[in-house]
């Protein structure tokens, strides 16, 4: 056998930490190791040209890279080792950086870590075994789920490109939350007009099928042929969809969740997605005395919810103007941390405001009392130092973005995850903001996080670009880890059967034995941990190769 | 569909920086034919300057390398480096362009990128290198970058006593094995007809010289954050140690909202990305030099994406100062630099020292956008970005020309990305029209 192995220095990442001259050293002299070379950065283009000419001309049979976490970058360094003539699931990646050289500053140790992992991969990838991709057909279709603005921008484009769109909603009408707004910043427009236009194109079309007050109930397949159950009013449906973009919003916060500030027990005190109908219903006087509060519900740690939720700045800056344009002389008193007017034209807004008469007063409000009088806003003015008590005639909360209420039932159905704050986890925060793990399942718009409209509108175009660029061939390649049966072994006890969620394991009556329909099997795994006689297992991830590679973590070196 | 029905079409995508990049990968990856035209020798954008991204603290180059081979490898994409275009006109749905293409004065498809001319070069350590922002030199040929694609290497021609002058040795020539240096080389012109374009011409930094308060060119000791990003990249000009002037500075002052937020510098906008590339600056410095002394002079802090707050706030809990008040000047004192400011939150004016301050310069449209918008008839901003609308982000005032990344107003990468897949979509449906 004739292994090859790449170190990385990923720039200061790797080579700051390990030494990694000594394990080029170290794995020259090593049994089968045909080459050893290390580089700055693999993934650039002579880098990868290194690995590919070396594997071509040495005729290696492995190929070890011991550089990043293997989910960066996987498809990449298969492709060039397939280019260089070896079967890609021969390749092994190696976690020097996530696993070691960013663990710890001592470099002796790294190092010697560094030579134990790379070890565990040449003895692992010893009992790798060739595998080829399998080429599906897949649906030329999508479901969204959500019709709100992200998710309505998501199934126009799809649909426009000829692919067929199941769109469910879940409400009567669609348009999610920008159907409420009456005057949308910074377009000025109405919400509702907004998304009735988009929602007449889709009508329009005959490969776009609307669910309203749907629910989904089960969903499985894989990527290329999922296939979900809906309940609609009219029944259960079934769809397939080649793939999937979740665009199921967010939630208001509700500050009832926050006593403190007399929500809910005292009609002058209003959240500003409530204002959206104006103040006409308010009863407010000639003058009024207008509180405008900002992070309500988000930068906010006691409440488990310090992320900042983006938008918020915008709507109490509209919330100020709002009362300044309907009343001259009314006193609007805007309390902030910091004003976050980030978006395009939103500074030149918050300075429009200030001019209008909006006062900005930096402090914690602590406490909102109702009073016959008026509303008693309490807290700190950061800016002096000083306590504040002023009495308003309005308090307007401005209030974050929370996650969508279905994220955890959405989560488990599709199998995708969750962040820190329950928003849904990105594939990557940069250069995949709006993918998952599971390939062709999108997650788009404020689902995701907070965001503003445009910024929704972006990300519902933009993962159907992903998706459709997926799909549009008619067929794709999905990864062979499939379960496999050593018949001698099993002993047809069928603990795997009930294991697989899949349904994937089908017991042989004539035989005795189980066996797996590969096409349904998703290389979860599950069968080959229940096994008790090591006889269901993954292709290319043998028992022996995990034992091996602990083996090679614990010798000396 | 799709692929049977785009192939034929074929898009220009104008600027190869993160945004360019994304709108190019998904035309393509939907069958359409596209041609990037990068100005530059290299793609990547100001992304591939930067040390790490917040707020994962990803390192830049590891991220966006392979997206940059991904274009150069795509079979539906053709690269044009040192190439942006000179006359546009429309051609029915489309248009006819005319790309000036600069000599490279190398042979792309005979350089190895083994370097052995750049070493012979008599101008080697002489010429200012501007990917390293002139923080270190160059020789007349040169690669920009050690990952620069293509990875091939080019000779400038400004630089070049050849090129300029008529005049050298020409060591590289007989330095070169491949012969792959042709000093024939002319200017092409290429005309082409392309169904629709992108625009990613991406943006420029304030020129921090204007603020003269601050001192920047002539004190030493004051830079800016695109420059620090530099000194803190292993690929920068001090291969990543955090040495200035051979020392290593131990008090850091950063100064955000400098040429943004500010009407004197015509730029009323927030640039969006400074305080957090501030808050990324900070937590770099905690790293790498364990007993700083770090302040950061801040109008508002800005965290407003997903992460970010969080970021900030452990900046805050890693040791960074954050003075709320922008300082009012900068002098040289006796034990360093003096930096004046009104503490807004104690109503103190302070004077603090400080080895190093950075300024957080803003961010402006490039240049040549300007001329650039008038040959399609593009509107800008009174600012001079590509004016679109908040409901089709990406749609310019000229049918079927669309815009993403900062050339529209400033975005972080992750907003970068999405425009240029929104930018993308737009685009598809253009040319997918009858
Ligand atoms: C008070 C306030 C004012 C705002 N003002 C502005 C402004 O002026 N300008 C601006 O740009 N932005 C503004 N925004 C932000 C704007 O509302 C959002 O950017 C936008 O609504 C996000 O769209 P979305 O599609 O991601 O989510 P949503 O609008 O929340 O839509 C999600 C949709 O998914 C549906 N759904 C949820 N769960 C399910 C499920 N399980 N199955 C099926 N369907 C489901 C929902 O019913 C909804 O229709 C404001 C936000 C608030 C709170
Ligand atoms: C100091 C600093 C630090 C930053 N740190 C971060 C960070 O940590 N995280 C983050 O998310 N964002 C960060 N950013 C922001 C990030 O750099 C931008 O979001 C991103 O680079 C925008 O990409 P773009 O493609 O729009 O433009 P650019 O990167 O500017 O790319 C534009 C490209 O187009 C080319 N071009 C221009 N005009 C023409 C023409 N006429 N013809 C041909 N080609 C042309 C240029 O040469 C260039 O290659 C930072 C910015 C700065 C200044
Ligand atoms: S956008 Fe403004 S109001 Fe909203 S959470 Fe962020 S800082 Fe607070
Ligand atoms: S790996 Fe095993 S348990 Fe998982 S789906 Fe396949 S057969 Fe079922
Ligand atoms: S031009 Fe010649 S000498 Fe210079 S890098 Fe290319 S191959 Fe090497
Ligand atoms: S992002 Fe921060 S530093 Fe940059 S202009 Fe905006 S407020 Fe100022």
């Amino acid at each position: 056998m004739k292994i090859g192995i790449f170190l990385c220095h990923c720039g200061h990442n790797i080579k700051h930490t390990v030494d990694v001259a000594r394990v080029k050293e170290y794995f020259q002299k090593f049994l089968n190791v045909a080459v050893a070379e290390d580089y700055p950065f693999l993934c650039s283009e002579p880098g990868q040209e290194l690995i590919r000419s070396r594997t071509e001309a040495e005729g290696l049979d492995r190929v070890i890279i011991a550089a990043c976490a293997p989910t960066l970058h996987q498809d990449m360094f298969k492709d060039l080792v397939k280019k260089g003539g070896l079967n890609p699931f021969l390749l092994r990646r190696v976690s020097v950086r996530e696993h070691c050289s960013w663990v710890g500053d001592d470099i002796g140790k790294n190092t010697d870590k560094a030579i134990r992992l790379i070890k565990a991969g040449v003895y692992g990838s010893s009992h790798y075994i060739p595998l080829e991709e399998k080429q599906v057909d897949v649906t030329q279709s999508a479901m969204v789920i959500g019709g709100g603005v992200s998710g309505l921008s998501a199934a126009l484009f799809l649909s426009n490109q000829g692919m067929h769109v199941y769109l469910v909603e879940k409400e009567a009408e669609l348009g999610g939350h920008v159907r409420k707004l009456r005057n949308v910043w910074p377009s000025g427009k109405d919400g509702s007009e907004l998304i009735d236009e988009m929602v007449e194109t889709l009508r329009d079309r005959e490969n776009v099928e609307i669910f309203t007050s749907t629910r989904m109930v089960s969903f499985g397949g894989s990527f290329g042929n999922y296939e979900a159950t809906l309940e609609t009013p009219a029944g259960e449906s079934t769809v397939k969809a080649g793939g999937v973009i979740v665009a199921i919003g967010f939630a208001p916060f509700d500050p009832i969740s926050k006593p403190e500030l007399g929500y809910g027990k005292d009609k002058r005190i209003v959240t500003t997605l409530e204002l959206e109908n104006g103040l006409d219903e308010l009863g407010l006087p000639a003058n009024p005395r207008v509180a405008v509060l900002h992070c309500v519900g988000s930068r906010d740690e006691q409440i488990g919810k310090p992320y900042c939720s983006r938008v918020c700045c915008i709507n109490a800056l509209r919330a100020g103007q709002t009362v300044k344009e309907k009343f001259e002389h009314s006193y609007v008193e805007s309390f902030y941390m910091d004003v976050r007017a980030h978006p395009k034209g939103g500074e030149e807004f918050y300075e429009d405001t200030q001019e209008k008469g909006v006062l900005f007063t930096r402090g914690n409000v602590g406490e909102i009392i109702p009073t016959p009088a008026g509303v008693l806003v309490r807290g700190e003015d950061t800016l002096f130092g000083e306590l504040l008590e002023r009495e308003f005639d309005l308090a307007v909360l401005s209030i974050g973005m929370s996650p969508p209420k279905d994220n955890q039932y959405i989560a488990s159905l599709l199998k995708i995850t969750l962040d820190k704050d329950k928003f849904f986890l990105e594939a990557h925060p940069k250069l995949r903001p709006y993918d998952t793990a599971l390939k062709g399942i999108f997650i788009a718009g404020t689902c995701s996080g907070p965001k503003d409209m445009e910024e929704s509108i972006n990300h519902g175009r933009a993962s159907a670009v992903k998706l459709f660029g997926l799909l549009n061939l008619g067929y794709a390649f999905v990864e062979p880890f499939v379960a496999m049966v050593d018949p001698k072994r099993c002993s047809g006890c069928r603990a795997c059967e009930q294991a697989c969620v899949a349904k994937a394991i089908k017991f042989d009556d004539g035989e005795r034995i189980v066996r797996v329909e590969e096409a349904a099997c998703m290389g979860c795994g599950l069968c080959n941990s229940t096994c008790p006689s090591s006889a269901i297992g993954l292709k290319g991830h043998a028992d022996s190769s995990i034992n091996d590679e602990v083996g090679a973590i614990l010798e000396a070196i | 569909m799709g692929e049977r029905y785009l192939q034929e079409k074929h898009v220009l995508v104008v600027g190869g920086g993160i945004g360019g990049i994304t709108a190019a990968l998904e035309l393509a990856s939907c069958g359409v034919r596209v041609t990037m035209l990068e100005g530059g020798p290299s793609i990547g954008g100001r992304m591939i300057q930067l040390d790490k991204t917040f707020p994962t603290l990803d390192c830049s180059s590891c991220t966006l390398t392979p997206k940059m081979v991904e274009v150069a490898l795509h079979p539906r994409i053709e690269l044009m480096t040192l190439a942006k275009p000179m006359g546009i006109e429309r051609n029915g749905k489309g248009f006819s362009v005319s790309i000036q293409k600069r000599p490279r004065f190398v042979d792309m498809k005979k350089c190895t990128a083994c370097g052995a001319c750049s070493g012979a070069c008599v101008m080697k350590g002489r010429l200012s290198d501007e990917f390293n922002l002139r923080l270190s030199k160059r020789a007349a040929i040169y690669i920009p970058f050690p990952q620069a694609v293509p990875q091939k290497y080019l000779v400038d021609g400004d630089g070049c006593l050849f090129v300029s002058r008529g005049k050298c040795k020409k060591a590289c020539v007989e330095a070169c094995e491949t012969r792959a240096i042709n000093f024939d080389e002319k200017e092409e012109i290429i005309e082409s007809y392309y169904d629709a374009i992108v625009l990613a011409p991406g943006f420029d930094l304030y020129d921090a010289t204007e603020k003269r308060e601050y001192g920047y060119g002539s004190l030493e000791g004051v830079m800016t954050g695109i420059e620090f990003e530099r000194i803190c990249s292993v690929t920068g000009p001090t291969g990543g140690e955090m040495v200035i002037n051979g020392k290593t500075p131990k008090r850091f002052y950063f100064i955000q909202c400098v040429g943004s937020r500010d009407r004197q510098t015509g730029a009323r906008f927030c640039s969006r990305v400074c305080c957090m590339y501030t808050a990324k600056h900070a937590t770099i410095v905690r790293d790498r030099v364990k007993d700083a002394e770090i302040y950061v002079s801040y109008i508002d802090v800005r965290a407003y994406g997903k992460n970010y707050e969080e970021f900030y706030k452990s900046t805050q809990e890693g040791g960074t100062y954050y003075i709320r008040g922008i300082p009012g000047d900068i002098t040289q004192g006796e034990k360093g630099l003096l930096v004046r400011v009104e503490d807004m939150l104690s109503g103190e004016l302070r004077e603090i020292e400080a080895d190093l301050v950075v300024l957080a310069t803003g961010v402006r449209p490039r240049k040549d956008t300007a001329e650039l918008c008038n040959l399609l008839k593009v509107d800008r901003d009174e600012y001079g970005f590509i004016r679109t609308d908040s409901i089709a982000p990406s749609r310019t005032s000229t049918k079927g020309v669309f815009v993403c990344g900062m050339a529209s107003g400033p975005k972080d990468v992750p907003d970068t990305v999405a425009s240029g897949g929104e930018a993308a979509s737009r685009c598809l449906e253009y040319i997918g029209e009858q």
